[in-house]
């Protein structure tokens, strides 16, 4: 009978532990996924060369000396740089996409407009006629993509010039070249308007929040102890018009970079205005490949005709004046004399 | 010196309280037994009625609450869908301008105005923390939808800093700064609080059926070995009350256990399949509407989109995880959505090497549908299909999730009455049974 009992139980005792067993289960909604970006596979960024200070005693604003008179396109030299241009029926070229003024796309007409924008079409139309600006293609380009670009060059997804509100310095001539000096710009401050602050010491003395993108030699001139803006509060921003907002959110209460970009800002908002003086130099040139003297020299002779031929101050009206000046200015003198 | 004897007393082994309760019941005479045992018999069945019930109910309500937790899932999904969705409307229709279309304006607001009144609607269920997330996620809606205007007025002044406004509208979207809050991040994370209350309540399910069991075959024990004890003690085979008890007992675990089981696999049905079908669906939705925004921001702030096409890269990361996970019983639609994004990828690498080549003006006009890809694709097109196919599939399996738990939840109501009246009748019948072998000895 024992054996009847120790049976019974261990039969109920299996039978239950499989209906409480068959209960158990292990489905489970899993968690969000997170989304994984590949590696990025850009090289380390070199190390760049810098200037001696024998090649940073020669002014870096001297560029080669000027084709004169520039040849028309029929008659550009066999083998240079312009009829290889030529032939292609295309002109690339790097820009800003968002400089208001100099080079920002305008929503309404999806053309990229503004003064860097038109002298490119000054130098397509010396080298394809009065039509050439038909054969620009545009390659919007980050700052740091300005040189990179050029020495890549339009054989391998590159350009052949860059206006893109580029100084001129020797550290850059080692990379590329310049045209002469198509304009002369330099560090200033946009303020709110009637804010009584007309200068980047008046902010300093009052301990302002000031503005500038990060990266930008406008942020490291605030921050080079040797300026002495000791009371200043630096406000670092991805980029400039960052820094139009941060105002706007009353954030900042001033921005700091070169007149040229902050009169696009201003151009925006009414509400601000660009006051004081320029506290550093800033010549714009226009970049090409090193190794292209032709070019430069071909560049140069196209600019040095608008100089003289009222074009550069046509182009100085239509975007500048009533921004950065009542009147057309005189172009910024040319210097040549640089050798290959 | 003789040597002293010394007694030693072996120390007697304790003897074990089991041992000596049986010597006890086996001192005590028959009709005491009978008594002890019905006594017995009617508390375990009692204590069977009340946690054979209360087991019951508690699956019952561990699924209503998967259910639950399950639709507040989907509600969330949808809301955080209709978000990203405005902001790839907000993102593509910044491109054109002026020329914006109003059916996509209409859209927008459509979306917007839905996606507030569901964080009203999902607030109402939500506890303190996921409470805590929701506030933010609707304070920062009323902030993207100032940010998204102040961008669109710039952008039909023609001003550049529109493009500024609209990437920090984006921003508050979704973000990678831990320290800057985002809509997505908050509503992910109530989504994450949802999914583990969906496994918890599961998990509760699962346990609640060792109730029924573990007094159910306890009890059925005890009637076993009662009528094997009145069977020797009264040399009668059969008592027809604890007979009639063990059967009723017997019977009621295996349909009730079966039964029980059934609702419980049902629940993992619903949630292994249907509604992991539907979140992974939703997710995919959601992040493929996030790279779509990502591919218009990259255009919008051209020649300077590599953060945005990286971000594109980690939408497109998640949706190839969310396919590749499935998406439910659909496999037809599932099929069609996966087919249709792959289609919507090669537009895209497609738009960004146009971009990157230079040519912004046919990236544009490829990216918004109005230029096909060079192998004749629409990327509009095949990004809607996507959007159809995985739509319909989060409101299908969803909807089949739903009806499902409520189908494993709904017969568990009517066992847990029967498994507490059927506990009670056993008690009446073991206390009847016990009762006839008593009369005996008056």
């Amino acid at each position: 009978m024992s054996g009847d009992r120790r049976r019974i139980a261990s039969t109920a005792i299996a039978i239950a532990i499989v209906m409480v067993a068959g209960c158990s289960g292990s489905v489970r909604l899993s968690g969000a996924v997170e989304g994984e970006v590949p590696p990025s596979s850009d090289p380390v960024t070199p190390a760049f060369p810098t200037c001696t200070t024998e090649e940073a005693a020669l002014e870096a604003t001297r560029s080669y000396e000027p084709l004169s008179p520039v040849p028309s396109p029929d008659e550009l030299p066999s083998g240079s740089t312009m009829a290889a241009i030529r032939d292609r029926e295309q002109l690339i070229v790097g820009v800003s996409g968002d400089t208001l003024l100099f080079g920002a796309r305008n929503p309404l007409e999806n053309q990229i407009e503004g003064f860097d924008i038109d002298m490119l079409k000054e130098v397509a139309k010396a080298i394809f006629g009065e039509d050439g600006e038909s054969n620009i293609t545009y390659k919007v380009i980050t700052y740091a993509d300005r040189l990179p670009n050029l020495e890549a060059g339009p054989d391998n997804r590159g350009v052949d010039i860059v206006a893109h509100t580029m100084t001129i310095n020797c550290n850059r001539w080692l990379r590329i070249a310049f045209s002469s000096t198509y304009f002369d710009a330099g560090q200033r401050i946009l303020v709110k308007r009637e804010s009584g602050f007309t200068s980047i010491d008046a902010l300093d003395a009052a301990s302002a929040i000031v503005c500038a993108p990060e990266g930008s030699t406008n942020i490291d001139y605030l921050r080079d102890p040797d300026n002495g803006f000791d009371q200043l509060v630096v406000l670092a921003k991805p980029d400039i018009t960052d820094c139009l907002v941060a105002m706007q959110q009353g954030e900042a209460v001033a921005t700091t970079g070169d007149d040229t970009v902050l009169a696009g800002l201003a151009a925006q908002d009414p509400n601000t205005e660009v006051v004081g003086e320029t506290f550093t130099e800033e010549p714009y040139g226009l970049g090409m490949a090193k190794d292209k003297v032709d070019f430069v020299r071909f560049v140069n002779g196209v600019i040095e005709e608008m100089r003289v031929d009222g074009r550069w101050g046509a182009i100085y009206e239509k975007w500048l004046v009533g921004v950065l000046s009542d009147t057309v200015i005189d172009p910024p003198p040319a210097i040549y004399g640089r050798e290959p | 010196m003789l040597p002293t004897a010394t007694t030693t007393t072996q120390p007697q082994p304790p003897v074990p309280v089991t041992r000596l309760l049986g010597r006890r019941i086996a001192a005590t005479s028959t009709p005491s037994k009978l008594s002890l045992l019905r006594a017995a018999l009617i508390v375990l069945a009692v204590v069977f009625a009340v946690g054979g019930a209360f087991g019951v109910n508690r699956r019952a309500n561990a699924i209503n609450d998967v259910q639950t937790a399950s639709r507040q899932l989907l509600a969330l999904q949808d809301i955080r869908v209709r978000i990203v969705h405005a902001d790839a409307i907000a993102s593509s229709s910044y491109l054109v301008g002026g020329q914006e279309d109003p059916t996509q304006r209409t859209a927008y607001l459509d979306e917007i105005a839905t996606a507030g009144d569901g964080l009203v609607a999902v607030s109402g269920a939500a506890n303190d923390a996921d409470l805590e997330q929701l506030s933010e996620a609707s304070r920062l809606l009323g902030g993207y939808v100032g940010l998204v205007e102040q961008a669109r007025a710039n952008n039909r002044q023609g001003f550049p800093v529109g493009a500024t406004y609209q990437r920090q509208a984006n921003g508050v979207v979704s973000n990678d700064d831990p320290d800057a809050p985002d809509i997505v991040s908050a509503l992910r994370a109530v989504e994450a609080s949802q999914r583990a209350q969906i496994n918890a309540s599961l998990a509760t399910a699962h346990r609640a059926g060792a109730w029924l069991h573990g007094f159910g075959w306890l009890l059925l024990l005890a009637l076993v070995l009662g009528s094997w004890w009145m069977s020797r003690a009264f040399r009668r085979v059969v008592n027809v009350p604890i007979a009639v008890a063990t059967l009723l007992l017997l019977l009621l675990l295996m349909i009730g256990g079966t039964r029980q089981a059934g609702s419980v696999s049902d629940t993992d049905g619903a949630v292994g399949t249907q509604l992991a079908g539907a979140d992974n669906a939703a997710q995919a939705r959601a992040a493929a509407f996030e790279a779509r925004s990502q591919e218009a921001l990259t255009l919008i702030n051209r020649g300077n989109g590599a953060a945005n096409e990286a971000n594109w890269l980690r939408g497109d990361n998640i949706v190839t995880q969310q396919l590749e996970r499935g998406l439910g019983t659909a496999t037809g639609l599932s099929d069609d959505a996966g087919a249709a994004y792959e289609s919507y990828r090669n537009a895209h690498v497609e738009i960004r090497d146009l971009d990157s080549s230079g040519d912004w003006d046919t990236a544009v006009a490829v990216s918004l549908g109005k230029q096909p890809t060079s192998s004749g694709v629409g990327a509009v097109i095949v990004f809607d299909q996507f959007d159809r196919a995985v739509g319909q599939i989060v409101t299908g399996e969803g909807s089949n999730a739903s009806s499902r738990l409520s189908d494993a939840a709904d017969p568990l109501t009517s066992l847990r009455n029967i498994v507490f009246l059927a506990g009670l009748a056993v008690a009446v019948l073991a206390a009847l049974g016990c009762g006839q072998r008593l009369k005996e000895y008056r």
